[in-house]
């Protein structure tokens, strides 16, 4: 959750319950949205309906039935100005915000990362088929590591299925990007457990297009191959070879 | 708040306070338990809204904070309300399966 909306959802709470609780409620929420254990828009309706909760209670202890109304005015606009800002799906979506202007978003199951229009993005689709693509897409096979090789000089981006992180990452605190709970591995593997994805990042924009992962608004399925029918496998490639 | 007190209030300050007469805990370790043995997930606003009735009560106490988690512990007042409250709810459930066996039979 950004500090402007947790400072304005704070200031909706008695001052004195700010005072001593406001801190607490901050840390606790950043560890929840960390742990993926909510989403900002479920922390932001429960801390408004909290602080209205609070401020009856308040009433309910001599204080004017102005400030309960001024309190509920208040909690409606602020919610209204974050659905409106913000554009979460009720299943914690995606904010279009982290995607660049002039980018192009594309959604693999959960994820989504947004990539450039240039330098030309070239998908790999798999069994050998590449071409010049303006959008990611989903891989015709399933995985094969090698999909993943970084191009000389390019940037490879894969999102590949990933049920779980490896034990060797799991026991470490997740970096948020967008919200999403992330575990860096080795060699630019960024392992999203609650997209369901880890993202195999190399090359100069790599990281710049990483920052871009997010909740697709559009839930998918990952590809499915014969032997497995479930929507389970999958890959979705970027290239962005070198401007010539 | 007294033992009167939490039995007109929500059952959240009951699921509060019965994990922490588990022992000390954080607010994400509260969550977690509270999940974990009553199905019941409570969000910070709710929790909070429930720690703050229970240490003006007096039946919860706040420990010094461990990095940016904020642990609290059950006093003995609020073991004594908690005690009450549980006896009260089984002796209830305890008539009320009574009546719905002989209901049955």
């Amino acid at each position: 959750m950004n500090s402007w909306l947790f400072r304005s959802l704070v200031v909706l709470y008695p001052k004195a319950w700010r005072e001593r609780y406001s801190k607490e409620v901050g840390d606790l929420s950043a560890e929840l949205l960390a742990a993926g254990e909510t989403t900002r828009l479920h922390l932001a309706l429960g801390l408004a309906m909290s602080a209205l909760a609070e401020r009856v209670r308040s009433v309910h202890k001599g204080r004017s039935m102005a400030v309960l109304s001024g309190s509920a005015a208040l909690v409606v606009v602020v919610v209204a100005t974050f659905l409106v800002t913000n554009s979460f799906g009720l299943g914690g979506g995606a904010s279009p915000r982290v995607t660049p202007v002039g980018w192009s978003p594309s959604s693999y199951g959960d994820a989504q990362v947004s990539a450039p229009p240039s330098p030309p993005v070239l998908v790999s689709l798999g069994s050998g088929r590449t071409g010049l693509q303006q959008v990611i897409a989903t891989a015709a096979s399933t995985a094969s590591g090698q999909l993943c090789l970084a191009a000389p000089g390019g940037t490879v981006v894969c999102l590949l299925h990933m049920g779980m992180v490896p034990p060797a990452y799991a026991g470490e605190k997740p970096t948020v990007i967008n919200g999403v709970p992330v575990y860096f591995g080795a060699k630019g593997d960024y392992y999203a457990p609650s997209l369901g994805v880890v993202v195999t990042a190399s090359g100069p924009l790599a990281r710049r297009i990483v920052d871009t992962l997010t909740r697709s608004r559009i839930p998918g399925c990952l590809q499915t191959s014969p032997r497995s029918p479930a929507c389970v496998t999958g890959v979705v490639e970027v290239v962005n070879p070198p401007p010539k | 708040m007294t033992v009167e007190g939490i039995r007109g209030s929500s059952d959240r300050s009951v699921l509060v306070l019965t994990s922490l007469a588990g022992g000390p805990k954080h607010g994400y370790g509260l969550i977690k338990d509270i999940e974990g043995f009553a199905g019941v997930k409570l969000g910070p606003g709710t929790l909070y809204g429930c720690l703050a009735k229970l240490e003006q009560a007096g039946l919860v106490e706040a420990l010094p904070a461990e990095d940016r988690r904020h642990p609290y512990r059950i006093t003995a007042s609020g073991l004594e309300a908690v005690r009450e409250r549980l006896s009260e709810s089984a002796r209830i459930a305890e008539l009320g399966l009574g009546r719905v066996a002989g209901a049955m039979s």
